[in-house]
């Protein structure tokens, strides 16, 4: 069954002629890439032509794929770089907002702050959390934002994010380092979590 | 755990940057260290939450053009291999306006019923490979409203050596796939894409326009409609064209999808009550110009504006 084929054997299927495997891959993922281009760009025209280009670019690719190179990684390194490629054509892009992410529209970045709500259910505590979440995220600089997304979303290494984003493991590290302490910041405005403890306040 | 920990440790450690020894020391401190214990929650939660957002479903919209595109790509795949796919008169890109009705027809030649098994239904339409007999296909992508926005019949004088030639290519293209065994189709397939450049010109001719400096035949009635998703905004473009030769009416229908930037997405060309795939990856890499006569728009305002050109 295609459904429990890995990437690597779908694309070897593929490049032999088997449109089917492509589907699967695609079908497969086609939801993580845009995702991860939406909240890369916050902006859902944009991620979406992206997303498009970036399956377009496997299909033109795929004949020069070789098994070496994890499927996903490679989907994600395109995408991320068509991402990049873009930010820098156009510096001067009015950033259309985000407005729309979150389900209901609100602007995620202004949402009020929640209640510390100490629920136990962390599911629908994150649900209702959302749009806090999604603002916090956006409200990251876009190279610790990209790091973030593809450790914690798309699920890759630090040493293929580095590989991905061109920079070296340690700068990838320390990336994700900022992006925690900027999201928990974010967060603890918000009440969501507690605030860092004051300096010097570190005990024994 | 003698030392105080720095900050960054606990950071490492809710990132789970540290080697298992140091974390296991690292917990054990948080455990009987209370600003420490909170911190790390703190972090630890943070992260969880954020990481632990749901991903963001892809619009369906986009998906069947990639299939078409994959599809495509896997037919060449097979009938040219071990090359693949584009030929080099393609690949080069110096087709200029000639170049989206040549892989047009170059579609129309490759096409036909599967040789394998279909995908799902639904998108078996989608590819333009249901059979021929089956009702107009819908556009390729969740268009709900396809508003007629404008009607504007052309009569004029066309080479008619050259509108009989286009017809018979187009006659055959369409009887071909029924009846022509998979190998054959192959041959032809392979056939065709050698053929390339001067399929280019006739097939510009077909589309109603002069790719090479001559007038269009233009004794086609042309109507052009705009679509737009449910917002209504200009998703994409349908041209549509009757040429009436020898008593046979060949109607001819060019689809165009662009994105909100005004990008060409890639298409389908329906001839008959058969529906063909462009093909979207030379037109999504702006190798290949959209279509003959039709500029590719800029904005949705622009695109309202696009005349078909066909000029006695």
């Amino acid at each position: 069954m295609a459904a429990d084929e890995t990437d690597e054997q779908l694309m070897r299927r593929f490049q032999r002629g088997d449109a089917r495997a492509f589907e699967t891959l695609m079908l497969r993922h086609r939801t993580p890439v845009h995702s991860f281009l939406l909240r890369l760009t916050g902006e859902r025209t944009r991620a979406e032509d992206l997303t498009q280009e970036t399956f377009l670019r496997l299909v033109r690719g795929a004949a020069g794929w070789e098994p070496r190179a994890a499927v996903r990684t490679w989907l994600f390194t395109i995408a991320r770089n068509l991402a990049a490629d873009e930010a820098r054509r156009q510096v001067f892009r009015a950033t259309e907002s985000l407005d729309s992410l979150a389900p209901g529209g609100d602007r995620p970045r202004h949402a009020e702050p929640a209640e510390p709500g100490p629920g136990p259910d962390e599911a629908a505590e994150a649900a209702r959390l959302r749009p806090v979440l999604e603002g916090a995220l956006a409200a990251l600089p876009q190279e610790q934002r990209e790091v973030f997304l593809l450790r914690e979303h798309a699920g890759l290494s630090f040493g293929e994010i580095s590989g991905a984003t061109g920079v070296n493991e340690n700068t990838v590290k320390s990336r994700m380092r900022y992006a925690l302490l900027a999201l928990r910041e974010r967060l603890a405005a918000a009440g969501v979590v507690p605030a860092a403890a004051p300096p010097g306040s570190t005990p024994p | 755990m003698t030392t105080e920990p720095r900050r960054e440790e606990l950071l490492d450690l809710a990132l789970g940057l540290l080697e298992p020894a140091e974390a296991r020391a690292l917990e054990a401190h948080a455990a009987a260290c209370a600003a420490c214990r909170a911190e790390l929650d703190s972090l630890r939660r943070t992260h969880r939450l954020v990481a632990g957002l749901p991903p963001l479903e892809a619009p369906e919209r986009g998906a069947a053009i990639l299939l078409a595109a994959g599809r495509q790509a896997a037919d060449l795949a097979e009938a040219r291999s071990p090359r693949w796919w584009v030929p080099r008169w393609l690949a080069g890109g110096a087709l200029g306006l000639a170049g989206a009705a040549a892989l047009a027809l170059l579609v129309l030649r490759v096409g036909g019923p599967p040789a394998r098994g279909p995908l799902s239904d639904d998108r078996e339409a989608l590819l333009g490979r249901a059979a021929p007999a089956l009702a107009p296909a819908p556009s390729p992508a969740r268009v709900v409203a396809d508003r007629v926005e404008l009607d504007r019949p052309t009569a004029e004088a066309a080479p008619a050596k050259k509108a009989e030639a286009v017809a018979a290519t187009t006659e055959q293209a369409a009887g071909s796939g029924a009846l022509q065994a998979a190998g054959e189709r192959r041959k032809e397939a392979r056939a065709a894409l050698a053929e390339g450049p001067s399929r280019a010109s006739r097939a510009a001719a077909f589309a109603g326009n002069a790719a090479d400096g001559e007038r269009p035949p233009c004794r086609l009635e042309q109507r052009r409609r705009l679509l737009r998703d449910e917002e209504g905004r200009v998703v994409g473009r349908v041209r549509e064209g009757r040429y009436p030769t020898d008593g046979v009416e060949v109607a001819l229908r060019v689809e165009e999808r662009f994105s909100a930037a005004g990008r060409l997405l890639g298409g389908t060309v329906r001839a008959g009550d058969r529906l063909f795939t462009v093909g979207t990856q030379e037109l999504a890499e702006g190798r290949v110009e959209p279509l003959p006569g039709v500029r590719l728009a800029a904005s949705a305002a622009e695109a309202e504006l696009a005349e078909p050109r066909c000029e006695p």
